[in-house]
């Protein structure tokens, strides 16, 4: 890539001042494709699904689609009326076209290890799907609860862990589904761990690390968790790009007729707590969170 | 009594040697067609052409009666001597310019070869007077000449090399004097390392029958022959271009010496250094390349000579993007020497020993982790020290030829023997940060391998009854701890009056590969190439069947050729899960898999000239695939159809020049949707995933082109004499958007479109070259 970062400079200095390029012209794809994504995650009684209208502008209206989802012994319908956030994890995603987020009360928690079916129509046609949701991760350090010094110079919060992929898991994460700091004012805010790049890729094969998290403001504090996640989505994400991935296809756990996506399962590991000590307070000592208020920090 | 006329017969032949010389400068004229005849006779008893070196040898002359001597080259003024008895040293002709037609291709100045479609019936010959003609492009250039041929094809228009009937680069060696000269361009390939100016000719060999099997390689090649140094007096030549600049000098020696010195060296690097101090622009190019090239001959009387080349050339780009916080550097360097005896061997024999060896070296160093940080006044910058790219590699080749050619009776037999050792040691790392970038043009690799080569061949040609010759050879090759290999070769021809026709099938084997990957983006723009001796056996092989008919009226000249060939045993990048465009063009040879190939084509060439104006025409069609596991497919540098026009009108001291290219597509692969890519919890980046149909089942769109040139050869009054020739081209002259790939790309908030990546621009150059 720098070679071609070297070259490009020269390459545009010849192409450009003629402006001889070639104008970009529109796909010939049909406006009523639908791209269907779905990740269940494990011991969560409610699944999602996003479907999008790539083709067609913003102002459209979002694709008309049925959905069930098959559990063992069990289907559930999607409906719509969840928000897009939902979905998406952002307010305001830009998904290139008219956008719906579907959402299935399910009888029981997804389980790791466990088969899933998804069957539906969309404009085109229908279409169904199959995954197993891999075996959930194991955290082996940090115990449920770390209170860390500040680090001394700035920079991130270093957080050493240990841990070992479970089969089935094709993409192992970290992620911060919570992170939390106390601002000048003495104000708890809450702040969104992506915008520092979690949830971040482990390498599965190390079992240890050291995270880098972001310290904002003072004494913040984060729960930790792992995600193993299966390899339809894997497969998936690791294809996006600029030029066409050609048939065969690796799986992405969908097939149909105008339907193209992702259905894919993740497991969580269980949930560690940090604490990054406030430098002043010299806070020696750190509570254990119980299990049960683990999510509602 | 039958046998005893034979001997009668025999006894009343004789063999005529000699050179053919320009009676000027005294270098060698090839291609001159030299007939002997009974002084009472009009038809000619005895033809002979002179070889590269002038040498010809007439043999079954008549003897001991008188005889009359003719000789006529293109562009000279025919040659005629009368003797009592045919002389039995070998003869000395000396041809006089003169600016006459006597061929389709009107010339108005001695050197001519002459029409390159005539001169042989294995090759197509582009002498320096057609490479001049042609548009330039940056400067004349000797490599983008050759792809008038329509065995030639150019994979991108910045790739100066063209590829060979469906082959690619590690199959057709560029040869410079007989030894092999690895990645013979410079600027990445645009522009060839070769230095026009002292380029004879360059013949493309597109095939491993007849004049090819001598070379032993998998897809013909690409042979440049540097003239000699003129013997007259010293002549210093040169011109000065957009990107560089280039000097020859010549001269004698004595009275049997010459000397020919030349070099070239760019000011890119001074140029964009300049326009940055005006202001001009904000990034200095510091790029160089230069070369340098030496040839002394030493002419022993007769047909005897002894030649000896050198060339050495380097290239470089230094901290390219030192302001931004990585940057890379690279030096490329080449060398080769080569030395070549030839000597009469009893009456009808020449014998040709030949010496060469080459070598290229590359090292690389890219460095990262350099930042800026803004502290709301200041943009402080951090320059980049961590190294994240650095390599080093080398290839070189030795070889050594001996060639013995023969004319017995009416058969001309060559045998030659070949050894040939070829050595690679390419170490090339990257670090996960530099690998992250998508490892667009380098890959890791360590490779190091050397292997000999030793070779023997033998080929007849015999005229037979009523019009009829076969052309017949054996090449065996034993490839160190590989494989021991025969490689025949068979042709059938025959001759009418006005038109000549031949079938023919050969095979050939060599046991180099390529680490490029051809299906790579960065294929198309740069056409660098590392390459080793396959570690296994089976060597790769070719194995080609080929039609070709040829016929000349009225001042047109037709050939016509078809051909199939099969590429079996080859060593190519397996396409992978992902998308084969965007993987190394210098990958990693542990992904290669034994591999097929096959092409097929008609290719039609024609040559008219009249008056000053002269035309010359080539057309291909051809179906080139790849096999590698279960896919097959087209390879990405491909096209069906070519149609390549030039043509050029002389008026006074001015030249007009137009070449025209027009050309279908290369493949590519449809996309079939566009998926936004939703990332857990990341929500949706402007990230596609385009999801295709078959690779390469697609195509771009089809490519046309005009190119323009004009030159004016004026004399002048400084130095005592010479000429002064501006030249000005203007490349793509109406500016038709060609493309060299298609990508996907999407902008916030809208859908995604086809995005096309261009090929050359309209683009004018100019220039002047001197001769002095």
């Amino acid at each position: 890539m720098r070679a071609r970062a070297a070259w490009g400079p020269v390459l545009l200095a010849a192409v450009a001042p003629a402006a001889c390029l070639r104008e970009s012209d529109p796909f010939d794809i049909h406006p009523d494709v639908v791209v269907v994504a779905a990740l269940l995650i494990a011991g969560e009684s409610e699944a999602r699904l996003l479907a999008i209208h790539p083709q067609r502008p913003l102002h459209d209206a979002a694709p008309v689609i049925t959905a069930t989802l098959e559990g063992p012994g069990w289907t559930a319908e999607f409906s719509s009326g969840a928000d897009l956030e939902d979905c998406t994890g952002e307010p305001a995603a830009d998904l290139g076209g008219p956008a719906i987020c579907m959402r299935a009360v399910l009888p029981e928690p997804v389980l790791p290890g466990e088969a899933y079916g998804l069957r539906g129509s969309a404009p085109l046609g229908s279409f169904q799907g199959a995954m197993v949701v891999p075996d959930a991760p194991l955290l082996a350090d940090p115990a449920d609860s770390l209170l860390l010094p500040a680090p001394a110079e700035g920079g991130p919060v270093r957080v050493p862990i240990r841990y070992r992929e479970a089969a089935g898991t094709a993409t192992l994460v970290a992620d911060i589904p919570d992170y939390r700091y106390t601002n000048d004012d003495g104000d708890e805010v809450r702040d969104d761990a992506s915008s520092f790049g979690y949830p971040r890729e482990l390498d599965g094969d190390l079992e240890a690390d050291t995270l880098p998290v972001s310290h904002r403001g003072t004494a913040p504090r984060f729960s930790l968790r792992l995600l193993g996640i299966g390899w339809n989505y894997t497969n998936f994400i690791a294809h996006a790009g600029s030029f066409p991935l050609p048939r065969p296809w690796p799986s992405f756990g969908i097939e149909g007729e105008g339907v193209y996506g992702y259905f894919d399962g993740a497991a969580p590991s269980r949930t560690a707590r940090v604490l990054v000590a406030a430098p002043a307070s010299g806070i020696r000592r750190f509570r254990s969170i119980p299990h049960t208020e683990r999510n509602h920090q | 009594m039958t046998g005893a006329i034979l001997v009668l017969g025999a006894l009343q032949q004789a063999t005529l040697t000699g050179v053919v010389r320009d009676s000027v400068d005294l270098e060698p004229v090839a291609f001159a067609r030299v007939t002997v005849a009974a002084a009472e006779d009009e038809a000619p008893a005895a033809v002979a052409v002179s070889d590269r070196f002038g040498a010809f040898v007439v043999p079954n002359a008549p003897a001991a009666r008188p005889v009359r001597v003719e000789v006529e080259a293109l562009g000279y003024a025919p040659w005629t001597r009368s003797w009592e008895a045919l002389p039995t040293g070998p003869v000395r002709v000396l041809l006089g310019p003169a600016p006459v037609g006597i061929d389709p291709l009107e010339v108005s100045a001695r050197g001519r070869a002459g029409d390159p479609i005539s001169l042989s019936r294995d090759a197509f010959v582009i002498d320096s007077a057609l490479i001049r003609a042609m548009p330039a492009i940056l400067e004349t250039d000797v490599l983008r000449a050759t792809a008038v041929s329509p065995s030639a094809s150019a994979p991108s228009d910045y790739t100066s090399v063209p590829f060979i009937r469906g082959g690619t680069s590690e199959g057709t060696p560029v040869l410079l004097d007989g030894v092999r000269l690895f990645n013979a361009f410079h600027l990445g390939g645009f522009l060839s390392a070769i230095n026009a100016e002292v380029v004879e000719r360059a013949t493309i060999l597109p095939s491993s029958a007849g004049d090819g099997q001598a070379i032993g390689s998998l897809s013909g090649a690409i042979d440049i022959a540097t003239r000699d140094g003129s013997r007259e007096r010293r002549h210093v030549a040169g011109s000065l271009g957009l990107a560089s600049a280039r000097l020859s000098v010549e001269g004698p020696v004595g009275e049997s010496v010459s000397y020919l010195v030349d070099g070239r060296r760019t000011w890119i690097d001074g140029f964009t250094s300049a326009l940055k101090g005006l202001g001009l622009i904000n990034q200095h190019v510091p790029y160089f390349f230069q070369d340098l090239h030496a040839k002394v001959t030493k002419d022993f009387g007769g047909v005897r000579r002894l030649s000896a080349s050198g060339y050495l050339n380097s290239e470089s780009l230094k901290g390219f993007d030192s302001r931004e916080t990585r940057t890379l550097g690279l030096a490329w360097g080449n060398a080769a020497l080569s030395a070549h005896y030839r000597d009469q061997i009893g009456g009808n024999g020449l014998v040709d020993a030949n010496l060469g060896h080459s070598r290229f070296t590359s090292d690389l160093v890219g460095l990262g982790g350099g930042g800026t940080r803004w502290d709301g006044e200041v943009l402080h910058y951090t320059p980049p020290t961590d190294t994240l790219l650095f390599g080093n590699g080398s290839m070189s080749e030795t070889r050594a030829d001996l060639r013995v050619t023969w004319h017995a009776g009416r058969a001309t037999v060559t045998a030659g023997a070949q050894a040939t050792r070829f050595a690679a040691d390419h170490d090339y790392r990257l670090s996960g940060d530099f690998k992250g970038d998508g490892g667009y043009f380098f890959s890791p690799l360590d490779l190091a391998e050397s292997r000999w080569r030793l070779a023997s061949y033998a080929s007849v040609k015999l005229p037979l009854e009523r019009g009829f010759s076969v052309r017949a050879g054996l090449r065996a090759d034993r490839f160190q701890k590989l494989a021991t290999t025969l490689a025949p070769f068979g042709e059938l021809g025959y001759s009418a009056s006005w038109w000549s026709a031949r079938i023919s099938a050969s095979r050939s084997h060599q046991a180099l590969a390529s680490v490029r990957n051809e299906e790579a983006l960065g294929a198309s723009f740069l056409a660098y190439d590392l390459m080793v001796p396959v570690a296994e056996a089976p060597v790769p092989r070719n194995t080609e069947f080929s039609v070709g008919w040829e016929g000349w009226r009225w001042g047109l000249r037709v050939r016509l050729d078809a051909y199939a060939r099969s590429l079996d045993h080859l060593r190519l990048p397996d396409l992978g899960a992902a998308a084969p465009i965007t993987g190394a063009t210098l990958g990693d040879p542990s992904l290669w898999r034994e591999s097929t190939g096959s092409a097929r084509g008609i290719e039609a060439s024609w040559s008219w000239g009249r008056d000053g104006l002269s035309m010359l025409g080539s057309y291909r069609w051809a179906r080139v695939s790849r096999t590698v596991g279960d896919r097959v497919y087209t390879p990405r540098f491909h096209r069906d159809h070519e149609l390549e026009l030039g043509t050029s009108w002389t008026t006074g001291a001015s030249t007009w020049s137009a070449r025209m290219s027009v050309r279908s597509a290369q493949p590519t692969t449809t996309v079939e949707a566009v998926v936004p890519v939703v990332r857990y919890r990341r929500g949706v980046v402007v990230d596609v995933l385009p999801l295709g149909g078959e690779y390469n089942a697609a195509r771009l769109p089809s490519y046309a082109r005009i190119d323009v040139g004009w030159r004016r050869e004026s004399r002048s009054v400084w130095f005592d004499g010479g000429t002064v020739t501006p030249f000005l081209s203007v490349a793509n002259l109406f500016s038709v958007p060609n493309v060299v790939a298609r990508l996907v790309d999407r902008k916030t908030g809208r859908a995604a479109d086809n995005v096309y990546l261009p090929q050359l621009p309209m683009m004018p150059f100019f220039g002047l070259e001197f001769r002095f």
